[in-house]
C-alpha cells in the first residue's frame, strides 16, 4: 500500500507538463485580465476624480458669476435709487424757490396796494382837512387857532403814516 | 470485505515499475484542470461570469496571499503554486466519487505526493539560489549559529516529507474510511463523511500550496 517505485518519476514529470500547458494557455490570459481589470479600475477612478474636480471647478465658476451678477444688479438698483432722490430734491428744489418767488411777488403787491391805500387815505385827509377848513375859515377864527388847526393836521397825518408803515 | 483503495496496478513501463491507476487518474485529473481552468479563462472579458467569476475569486484570493508572503516578486512561481492547487484539490475530489474500483484520488498513492512535494522543495532552493546567491543561501543553513546545521538540514528534509505524508495520509483515510462506512451502512452516514471530505480535500489541496509558500518566504525576502 505504501511503496514508493517509478510512478514518483512519472509523476513529477506530469506535474511540470501541467505546468507548462496551464501556464501557457490559462495563467497568461488570465492574469493578464486581472491585470487590465485593475488598470482599468485605477484609470476609472482617477477619472472620476477628475471629473469631480472639473465639476467642483465649475460650480465654483457658476457660483462667482452669480456673486457678481447680483453684486451688479444691487448696483444698477442702488444708482437708480440715487437718481430718483436727486430728482426728486431737484423738483423740491425748484417748487421752493417757486413758492419763494411768488411770496416775493405777493409781498410786493400787497405793499403797491398798501402804498397805494396810503396814498388814498392821505388825499382823503387833505380833501377832509380842505373841509374843515373851509368850515372854520367861514366862521371867524384867530390865528393861533389857525396855527393849531393846521399842527393837529399835520399831527393827524404823520401818525396815520407811521401806523400804515 | 476486501479494500480497493490503496491497491494499484502495477505495470512495467520504460523499465520502471509503476501504478498504471494513479498515472491514468493523473492524467484524467491534469486534463480536467487544463479543461476547466482554460474554459474559465477563455472568455477573457473584463467584466468577468459565471465559470470564469468563480474561477478568478479563487485564483485572485490565493494571489492575494502569494503577494503578502512573497511580496512583489511572487510572480516568479505563481504557475507553479497555481498549479499545484488547483491539481492537488481536482486530485483530492475526484476520489470521492464513490466507486473505487474505477475512479480513485491520484493522491492516495505516496509517490504522487512525494513527486508535489519534492516539486515544493526544489523550487525552495532553486528559488533560494536565484534571488539570494549560492553564498548566502549556503549561509543560511548555520544560521543562528554554526551547529544549527544539522537541525536545519534536518528540517530540509522533513519539508517535504511531511508535505507527502500528509497530503497522502488525510486522502487515503478518508477514501479507505468512505469505502468501509458504505460497507457498513450503505445509506445516511456515508454521505456525510462524503461532504466532510469534500471539505478535507479543499482543505488539504490549500494547506499544501500555503505551506509551499511560505517555505518559499525566505527566498524572496530582500534584506
Amino acid at each position: 500500500m505504501v511503496s514508493i517505485n517509478g510512478t514518483l518519476l512519472f509523476q513529477f514529470i506530469n506535474f511540470f507538463v501541467l505546468v507548462a500547458i496551464l501556464a501557457k494557455f490559462a495563467y497568461k490570459p488570465l492574469l493578464k485580465v486581472l491585470e487590465d481589470r485593475r488598470n482599468k479600475i485605477a484609470s476609472d477612478l482617477s477619472d472620476a476624480a477628475k471629473a469631480k474636480e472639473t465639476a467642483e471647478k465649475m460650480r465654483a465658476d457658476y457660483e462667482a458669476q452669480i456673486r457678481d451678477a447680483r453684486a451688479e444688479a444691487q448696483a444698477i438698483v442702488d444708482k437708480a435709487v440715487k437718481q430718483a432722490d436727486k430728482e426728486a430734491q431737484a423738483q423740491l428744489e425748484a417748487i421752493r424757490d417757486q413758492i419763494a418767488r411768488e411770496k416775493q411777488i405777493a409781498q410786493a403787491e400787497i405793499a403797491n396796494e398798501r402804498e397805494a391805500a396810503i396814498r388814498e387815505m392821505r388825499k382823503e385827509v387833505v380833501n377832509l382837512s380842505m373841509a374843515v377848513a373851509e368850515k372854520l375859515l367861514k366862521k371867524n377864527i384867530d390865528s393861533d387857532m389857525n396855527a393849531k388847526l393846521v399842527a393837529d393836521c399835520i399831527d393827524q397825518i404823520q401818525t396815520q403814516r407811521v401806523k400804515g408803515n | 470485505m476486501e479494500l480497493h483503495a490503496g491497491h494499484h496496478v502495477v505495470v512495467q513501463l520504460l523499465g520502471l515499475n509503476v501504478n498504471l491507476d494513479t498515472l491514468m487518474m493523473t492524467w484524467l485529473v491534469a486534463a480536467l484542470v487544463i479543461i476547466v481552468t482554460v474554459s474559465a479563462t477563455r472568455g477573457r472579458s473584463l467584466v468577468p461570469s459565471g465559470l470564469q467569476n468563480a474561477m478568478e475569486m479563487v485564483i485572485e484570493s490565493l494571489l492575494d496571499q502569494f503577494r503578502e508572503t512573497l511580496g512583489p516578486k511572487y510572480g516568479q512561481v505563481v504557475s507553479v503554486l497555481l498549479t499545484m492547487f488547483l491539481f492537488i484539490l481536482f486530485a483530492n475530489e475526484l476520489g470521492m466519487i464513490p466507486n473505487p474500483e474505477i475512479l480513485a484520488s491520484p493522491t492516495n498513492d505516496l509517490n504522487t505526493t512525494v513527486a508535489l512535494a519534492l516539486v515544493s522543495s526544489f523550487m525552495v532552493h532553486f528559488m533560494a539560489l536565484k534571488n539570494q546567491g549560492f553564498k548566502k543561501h549556503f549561509k543560511s543553513f548555520f544560521k543562528p549559529f554554526a551547529p544549527f546545521v544539522i537541525i536545519n538540514l534536518m528540517e530540509e528534509i522533513t519539508k517535504p516529507l511531511t508535505l507527502a505524508f500528509r497530503l497522502f495520509g488525510n486522502i487515503l483515510a478518508g477514501e479507505i474510511l468512505l469505502e468501509v462506512l458504505y460497507f457498513l451502512v450503505p445509506i445516511g452516514i456515508p454521505i456525510i463523511w462524503l461532504v466532510f471530505s469534500l471539505v478535507i480535500g479543499l482543505i488539504q489541496a490549500f494547506i499544501f500550496t500555503i505551506l509551499t509558500t511560505s517555505y518559499l518566504a525566505p527566498s524572496f525576502a530582500d534584506d
